[in-house]
């Protein structure tokens, strides 16, 4: 059941971007790609739209950011609601993976309002993203700090490490 | 323009959630329902003759002389011959074709309330005055085929209540008929003076402002052990004092955990035939049991508690307890019991309400006209 919320563009232009694995033609554009970016309504609340400044670039790994995936809990706002994109590295004992996660962020904390409206708007954005393999529903930070939660979500007890660091 | 797109901000919407035993109504964009009344209807008939109304139904009583009073304030005023009925649920075409409204939309409480909550994928467990239901919802959609229902609620425990009474051989008299009471002993008869020129009420109201008082006392006393029942464990458990309004006052201490105790575990309770009634720790796991074996683990993860029935002291931890012991060690648990009384008994109304005022929300209407032109069909469509 749907609120009517609809999801713009841009949303749709970067998660295209991020499910395309192109094999980048330079080091700069390869920087640019979006290691994990956050979604949140517009302010009148008609319209999902790009969280600004709420983005992970690749090329921060290793300068800026030393943990993508703690980093990327700490964007997290914590007495409100959000969609993310996350692009998880990891290893399972066969071989080295890449996918995509879409997560939805409604903490017990946050207004009701936002929770009704992040919830079932979460239909309309989730339809856009095609392909997606991986679904997380969010309620608390404790849900979200474990490495290994997220581990298991994307490939049970076969993974052996995740962005690089084992379990 | 079909479908009609109502101009965004200015539209009001009132919203409608009707339980067996109260109604929430109120204006969309609020947070709390408005009007909270029992879903009853007091009903007079003046016939001619004299004789005694028949229960009639709301399409007929379109005879002259009906008078209908709702509202916990008009009800409770003995009138001769009132009725006391639960009122049909007639829906849309009562809608639409009596009351003439320009638009309508239907939601499953058990959606609203997970989305209240922030979940898409939850099992909402509704525990009401006349049912337990166990309603999976995964990704804003009910899961029908998942939904376990069980008449083991709030109606349950009056009777149980009532029996309870009957054993101790009290009766139970409600505050209308009572003109004055005099302090006495606990648990000595009552001593009470009845109204003079009480005038000739039915049998229906006397046992619905019975009920009020049983209804009551369940409130106040009733709490649900946190392990199964136990005799001796019962007996030590601090007493509560409670007086009915003829003076009859008592102090509960194993009643208090025994009565409760059926909600959970059927087999001992009194009144009921057979074994064949589910506790609400079995109705949560047999629901999560006919859904796919993947989306188990979201469900567990995300037990929504709703209901009125639910907010006896001690349900959402015993409800926690059996539940850890009948989930599978692979899966988390996690029930989410608001624990204002507010967000219990309306958060299906509340998300409705929020729902509602939404500017994006308003294209989602189904118009009269639409309505005309599509019928039932076009509603099954439009609001899954």
């Amino acid at each position: 059941m749907a609120s009517g919320v609809k999801v713009t563009d841009e949303v749709i232009a970067v998660f295209n971007d991020m499910k395309v694995r192109k094999a980048q033609a330079n080091e700069d554009e390869k920087r640019k790609r979006k290691k994990a970016i956050l979604f949140c309504m517009s302010k009148d609340l008609k319209n999902i739209v790009l969280d600004e400044g709420k983005e992970i670039l690749l090329g921060d790994l290793g300068t800026t950011v030393q943990d993508p995936y703690q980093h990327f809990v700490k964007m997290l706002p914590p007495n409100d609601c959000r969609y993310a994109l996350y692009d998880a590295t990891y290893e399972t004992k066969e071989t080295k993976k890449e996918d995509l996660v879409f997560i939805f962020w409604a903490p017990d904390n946050a207004p009701l309002k936002s929770k009704m409206i992040y919830a079932s708007s979460k239909d309309a954005i989730k339809r856009k993203f095609e392909g997606i393999k991986h679904e997380w529903q969010v309620n608390g930070l404790e849900d979200l700090k474990d490495r290994h939660t997220l581990a298991e979500r994307l490939g049970g007890s076969s993974v052996v490490s995740l962005e690089g660091s084992p379990i | 323009m079909s479908g009609g797109v109502y101009g965004g901000d200015e539209v009001g919407a009132l919203v409608f959630d009707i339980g067996s035993y109260t109604v929430r109504a109120g204006y969309a964009g609020e947070d709390c329902p408005k009007a909270d009344f029992p879903t009853v209807i007091g009903v007079t008939i003046d016939r001619e003759d004299g004789s005694t109304p028949m229960e009639t139904d709301g399409e007929k009583s379109k005879q002259s002389g009906t008078n209908y009073y709702i509202d916990t304030n008009q009800l409770r005023v003995p009138r001769e011959s009132m009725e006391v009925m639960s009122p049909l649920k007639n829906g849309m075409k009562l809608m639409f074709e009596h009351y003439n409204i320009p638009a309508f939309f239907l939601c499953k409480s058990a959606v609203l309330s997970a989305f209240a909550n922030g979940r898409s994928t939850s099992l909402v467990l509704d525990s009401g005055a006349t049912h337990t239901t166990a309603i999976p919802v995964h990704d804003g959609y009910v899961l029908q085929q998942g939904i376990v229902k069980s008449p083991l609620a709030g109606d349950f425990m009056s009777m149980q209540c009532r029996e309870l009474f009957q054993d101790l051989n009290v009766e139970i008299i409600p505050p209308y008929m009572i003109a004055s009471k005099d302090g006495v002993r606990e648990a000595s008869p009552a001593s009470w003076k009845k109204k003079e020129k009480l005038p000739q009420v039915t049998r229906s109201w006397h046992n619905y402002m019975c009920n009020c008082v049983i209804q009551d006392f369940q409130a106040s006393v009733l709490q649900v052990s946190d392990s199964p029942y136990d005799e001796q464990v019962a007996a030590q458990m601090p007493t509560v004092h409670y007086e009915l309004p003829n003076g009859y006052n008592c102090d509960f201490g194993a009643e208090r955990l025994k009565i409760p105790e059926g909600l959970f575990d059927p087999s001992n309770a009194k009144g009921l035939s057979g074994n064949t009634m589910l506790g609400v720790g079995h109705v949560v796991t047999t629901s999560v049991g006919m859904c796919d074996i993947d989306i188990r683990p979201g469900l567990y993860g995300s037990v929504v508690v709703t209901g009125g029935n639910t907010l006896i002291q001690g349900f959402t931890d015993r409800l926690n307890r059996e539940l850890s012991q009948k989930t599978p060690p692979s899966m988390r648990l996690k029930l989410i019991a608001n624990n204002t009384t507010v967000e219990r008994r309306f958060s299906a109304w509340i998300g409705g309400s929020i729902l509602a005022s939404l500017g994006t929300f308003q294209q989602m209407w189904i118009s009269k006209q639409e309505y005309e032109e599509g019928g039932k069909q076009c509603v099954d469509r439009k609001c899954p």
